[in-house]
């Protein structure tokens, strides 16, 4: 899922520091460079970023709250562990967020706005057909990132933007459990973008929930 | 119109900040703390008990869950819902309900459709009755009872975690605002004819009235329910 940036808050030097810290070491979890499950051992992360420990266990701090790190008390902390098991949950949880942003931002669409969002699911079948799952990653956030993006609710927008980034890692890194059917969600999206270009809201809503595997029968 | 917020409770070994998380986060939810006040970090040193460090970090994690803010001078204050922005949060709030609605009224067996029926038939008694305390307990009755039976985890962690602040600021703005009675027993009476048919479509439509995700009016012509 796209991740809109939390407003950051910095204003005195130490606050700078502690943003920078958290901006490194998030983006080290989601790129990959730190890896699910393992272990951040402070004194390892204060030669690496030259800061002392405070900012560093702010940052951890941080994390946790977001979901991408773990904590224990007395003990060490650890990028978070994605469960396969909990897979389709956490994708059913994107959707939820995602259908209630369609929900809210479709009746304020201008007919340009909704044949871009067309191009956008468009786009996303097309590299369904191709078949290399970072490209569709890539397509679908772009789609659903213009969404989030007009979306007039800016407070469900927040809460996307601090939820968005583990659960998405926690979908990528689990992705396989998911055991998804790449040509029919090609299709959905095919529909997605015919619905949009109709005006069809409850088709729309109904084949975002499809795509997140939320309760199916409904978008028969 | 009265919104569930769980509380998280926690196991391990509570550190310092954990502490003082717990104790401000109390003091705002019961009023000792009002609505934009400044959190004074040497008063609360004073009254925790503690240093600077877990205070600040507690401070965070409130932040981050929305019920404290950073003013611009860079003093921190409890939030001060605006009447204005409370519909923002309300379909917030909503836009989890409707999910764990999706979520969870598939596999509902007949007892648990009808002890959800008869929360709602409750909590419309009271609203018919105008009695706020009372209104506010059916419906967390009834929000409980509904995300117990909501079989997806995932979501109910991050519900837990997202929706204590936003219902508090509804919470405080209806009492600013008053909360229109009968409107709100209307939107409720919809919602459970649909649930004891088991109409998904007509809950969810209803459950859109309920938390304002209209699609026709606009954002700001709105109010509260």
């Amino acid at each position: 899922m796209p991740i809109p940036r939390s407003p950051g808050q910095a204003a005195n030097p130490r606050e700078l520091v502690r943003e920078r810290v958290y901006a490194q070491l998030r983006e080290a979890i989601l790129s990959g460079v730190l890896l699910p499950g393992e272990r951040l051992d402070e004194g390892a992360l204060r030669a690496w970023l030259g800061v002392s420990g405070t900012p560093i266990r702010q940052a951890l701090h941080t994390l946790s709250l977001e979901g991408l790190v773990e904590t224990a008390p007395q003990s060490f902390s650890a990028v978070i562990a994605p469960r396969p098991e909990e897979a389709l949950d956490t994708l059913q949880t994107i959707g939820v967020l995602i259908v209630g942003v369609t929900i809210l931002t479709l009746p304020g669409l201008e007919r340009a706005d909704r044949t871009r969002l067309a191009g956008l699911a468009a786009a996303v079948t097309a590299e369904h057909e191709r078949g290399d799952i970072p490209a569709i990653t890539k397509a679908a956030e772009a789609y659903f990132g213009s969404i989030i993006a007009a979306c007039p609710n800016p407070v469900l927008v927040e809460v996307i933007a601090q939820a968005g980034p583990s659960l998405t890692y926690h979908v990528n890194v689990t992705y396989r459990a998911l055991d998804a059917d790449l040509a029919a969600l090609g299709r959905d999206y095919t529909e997605l973008s015919s619905a949009l270009l109709a005006d069809d809201e409850l088709r729309v809503i109904d084949l975002t929930k499809r795509i997140f595997r939320i309760g199916t029968e409904s978008a028969a | 119109m009265p919104v569930p917020g769980v509380s998280e409770v926690r196991q391990t070994r509570v550190l310092a900040r954990d502490r003082a998380y717990a104790s401000i986060r109390t003091a705002i939810l019961d009023g000792t703390i009002r609505p934009g006040e400044r959190l004074d970090d040497g008063e609360l040193q004073a009254w925790l008990g503690m240093s600077t460090t877990p205070i600040r970090q507690a401070l965070n994690a409130l932040t981050v869950e929305g019920f404290v803010e950073t003013a611009a001078q860079s003093y921190t204050r409890v939030v001060e819902p605006r009447v204005e922005d409370a519909v923002l949060h309300m379909q917030t709030i909503g836009v989890f309900i409707l999910g764990v609605l999706d979520l969870t009224l598939g596999g509902l067996t007949e007892s648990e459709r009808n002890a959800l029926v008869s929360d709602v038939d409750r909590l419309i008694a009271k609203l018919e009755a105008a009695e706020l305390a009372e209104a506010m307990q059916a419906s967390r009755a009834f929000y409980t009872r509904l995300m117990a039976l909501c079989p997806n985890r995932v979501l109910l962690r991050l519900s837990e975690r997202t929706l204590a602040a936003r219902a508090f600021y509804v919470g405080v703005a209806y009492r600013a605002l008053g909360i229109d009675w009968a409107e709100a027993a209307q939107s409720y009476a919809a919602l459970r004819t649909a649930l004891a048919a088991a109409d998904s479509r007509g809950v969810a439509l209803a459950a859109r009235e309920v938390f304002r995700i209209d699609t026709v009016r606009p954002l700001h012509e709105g109010g509260v329910a």
